[in-house]
């Protein structure tokens, strides 16, 4: 395009004006450049000059200095005004001597002189100099504008992915009240991920990932692990399944060298405890609201997208959250912040904030600040994030997340099915994701998937932990027995070579809504339920918030045979 | 006739003269012509502008004939416009008829060698 706009130029005869009061002088040098092969405009005053220029736009411009009507600065200031962006060479005709009068010449826009006696020689080479830097001028031009047309396509399209990605990586429940978070873009595009996401059995999903690199290569990888974590949580994957895919895609997609630091944490906010992953980041900590004091959370595994499915590691830490507990998780962006010295935020710095806060509602903020003080006006050279997750109790957003109606449409209403699960199989696999979007292929089923999903759950566990496994639930009374029973499972389940959990459902729909029957069956001993059985007895067995509350969740819970079987039955309405 | 080429010559550049030939060839005479009428128009206005101690008019003239004489060739003239011109941007009156007088005298070579050239 450039080169077009030059050939047309150079196509049609380039246009010379000169602007002298003395016709004699007008003569000569019109003759001379008419002898170049130029076409040549005269004018015999500054006026006449500009309005030729305006009307015929010449190429280039010979002004005398000293003319009636306009002089030679004011028309040669008026021209320049009038080419804008165009570059007119503009060169003075002068017989003044005193360096002043040249010099202003100069300040009014002029490029160069040409002195009486007029030379032919020096008049054709300044000619050619100045046509030469005119079409370098031009091309120059027509690059910028080139460059600057693509910078303005390539912001559009960054903005438009950004929101994309903003959709996508920085969304699902990061508005809950229990979640403060910062993130700070160094580029349009940032390397950092913060994910939540509610899972249907209530509890809360979060993930910090720091991909290396910034702008949109980091941005990229963001994208498959978003929408993995989202599905999976969605569809009731637990943190390990869910964290051990995300290593897998991103191993399989991004390039040696790009990875992914991260830390992803599984709320469980009815026994205050959380399970943690964590590759990569600097420490996550723990802040104890009851003895202000804080721990650390190591990162104890290589970043994502590094090991290969086989080797990766998905072992969790599981560690007791007190109601009010807050969970720091940051990228390395906020502990190797420099100051103008060059000296890092560091850990220690952090938790001195920390320490500084005057109320837990204010660590967020502290930390906040003293960061931002530290670093006063020094570039920052990574992104910084930050993200605190308070420990609650009922956790009240199951349902915002699970409101997507689907009554009256087609789909399975009256249906039964049986899923029996071995012992290979019981050893690593959880059947609940699976189970949950069979049975929510009911349609209008959808808003019920958190409790659906709860009541699978617990019926599962008690089948798989007390039934096969035969686990003593007494032990599961204190949190930190908690943390006991979940390594006894752990072992259990490695050793299981015999037994079955066997799932029955049977759906019949009404004109309200529906009734859905579930039945477990374990390969266990079962246990005493004989009649007058009542929960109280239960809990004894079965001990923690399980039975009570999938007592409180369906219209009906029955233990048949030896206590190895047990069946509820949950009403449904359409929402 | 040997004699006037040497006058000529003190009077006007004769390189120039070659120069100009070349570049407007049949239309050289067209151009002496047009520098003489245009210098004697000017040299009138001077004359009127001294009469009225209009220095700017002054100024303006001698700067104009000093560079259309320096365009032709001719060798004293445009210094005496330059001492004129300087009068005139100095505000200094003095000397002016004198001087003006020696460009007239001067003109009148030009104009006799210019013609001469012309043939």
């Amino acid at each position: 395009m450039n080169m077009q706009l030059l050939a047309t130029e150079q196509d049609q005869k380039i246009k010379v004006l000169v602007a002298d009061d003395n016709e004699s002088d007008r003569m000569i040098l019109s003759s001379i450049i008419s002898k170049q092969g130029y076409e040549v405009l005269v004018a015999s005053n500054g006026k006449e000059a500009l309005s030729l220029f305006e009307r015929e736009r010449p190429q280039i411009v010979l002004l005398d200095a000293i003319m009636p009507e306009m002089d030679g600065m004011e028309t040669a200031r008026s021209i320049k005004r009038s080419a804008g962006d165009d570059f007119i060479p503009v060169l003075f005709l002068t017989s003044l001597q005193d360096a002043n009068s040249l010099a202003e010449c100069l300040d009014a826009g002029g490029d160069d002189f040409l002195s009486k006696p007029y030379s032919q020689i020096i008049l054709k080479a300044k000619l050619n100099a100045f046509l030469r830097m005119r079409s370098m001028h031009s091309l120059m031009q027509a690059q910028r504008d080139e460059i600057s047309k693509h910078n303005r396509h390539l912001i559009h399209e960054q903005k438009v992915a950004k929101a994309v990605f903003d959709n996508v990586a920085h969304s699902g429940c990061l508005n809950s009240p229990n979640i403060k978070f910062m993130l700070s873009p160094l580029a349009m595009f940032n390397g950092d991920v913060l994910l939540a996401a509610v899972k249907p059995s209530g509890g809360m999903h979060i993930l910090l990932g720091d991909f290396t690199g910034h702008g949109l290569p980091a941005a990229i990888g963001a994208m498959p692990m978003a929408e993995i974590f989202y599905f999976m949580t969605n569809k009731g994957f637990g943190i390990t399944d869910i964290i051990a895919e995300i290593n897998m895609k991103l191993k399989s997609i991004l390039p040696v060298g790009v990875f992914c630091c991260g830390c992803m944490v599984d709320f469980n906010f009815d026994k205050q405890v959380i399970r943690v992953w964590s590759g990569g980041l600097p420490d996550s900590i723990l802040y104890h609201s009851g003895s202000k004091t804080v721990s650390r959370i190591e990162s104890k595994h290589l970043a994502l997208g590094i090991r290969s499915p086989d080797d990766f590691n998905t072992e969790l830490q599981v560690l007791e959250m007190a109601k009010g507990d807050r969970l720091f998780i940051c990228s390395d962006g906020i502990s190797e912040a420099l100051n103008s010295n060059g000296e890092m935020f560091g850990e220690e710095r952090m938790i001195d904030a920390m320490h500084a806060a005057e109320e837990d509602d204010k660590l967020f903020s502290s930390i906040q600040d003293s960061v931002t003080t530290f670093m006063g006006d020094s570039e920052r050279d990574d992104d910084i994030t930050l993200l605190e997750v308070k420990m609650v109790g009922d956790f009240e957003l199951l349902n915002e997340h699970t409101n997507i109606s689907n009554a009256g449409q087609k789909g399975p209403k009256d249906w039964s099915m049986q899923y029996e699960l071995g012992a290979n199989t019981l050893r690593d696999f959880n059947p609940l994701p699976l189970m949950l979007q069979i049975v929510m292929e009911v349609p209008g089923l959808r808003p019920y998937s958190g409790q659906v999903y709860t009541i699978m759950a617990e019926l599962f566990s008690n089948a798989l932990e007390h039934g096969v496994l035969g686990l003593d639930s007494n032990i599961k009374e204190t949190a930190a027995g908690f943390i006991e029973y979940y390594e006894d499972r752990t072992r259990h389940l490695e050793r299981l070579d015999s037994g079955f959990v066997r799932f029955k459902f049977t759906h019949r729909s009404s004109t309200e809504g529906g009734v859905l029957i579930v039945r477990l069956e374990d390969s266990g001993s079962g246990f005493d339920h004989d009649d007058k059985l009542t929960l109280g007895l239960q809990r004894s067995r079965y001990s923690g918030r399980g039975l009570p509350l999938v007592q409180s969740l369906t219209d009906s819970i029955e233990y048949l045979g030896v206590g190895n079987a047990v069946e509820v039955t949950y009403v449904w309405q359409y929402d | 006739m040997c004699g006037n080429m040497i006058d000529n010559s003190e009077v006007v550049k004769a390189e120039t003269i070659v120069e100009l030939k070349e570049i407007l060839a049949e239309d050289f005479g067209v151009l002496v012509t047009t520098y003489l009428e245009d210098a004697q128009l000017r040299i009138k206005r001077l004359q009127l502008a001294i009469v009225a101690a209009d220095v700017a008019v002054i100024k303006a003239e001698a700067h104009s004939l000093k560079g259309s004489s320096l365009n032709l060739g001719a060798m004293s003239l445009p210094e005496l416009c330059s001492q004129l011109e300087n009068c005139g941007i100095n505000e200094s009156l003095e000397g002016i008829p004198a001087l003006f007088s020696k460009i007239e005298n001067e003109f009148l070579r030009v104009e006799t060698a210019l013609s001469q050239y012309a043939g």
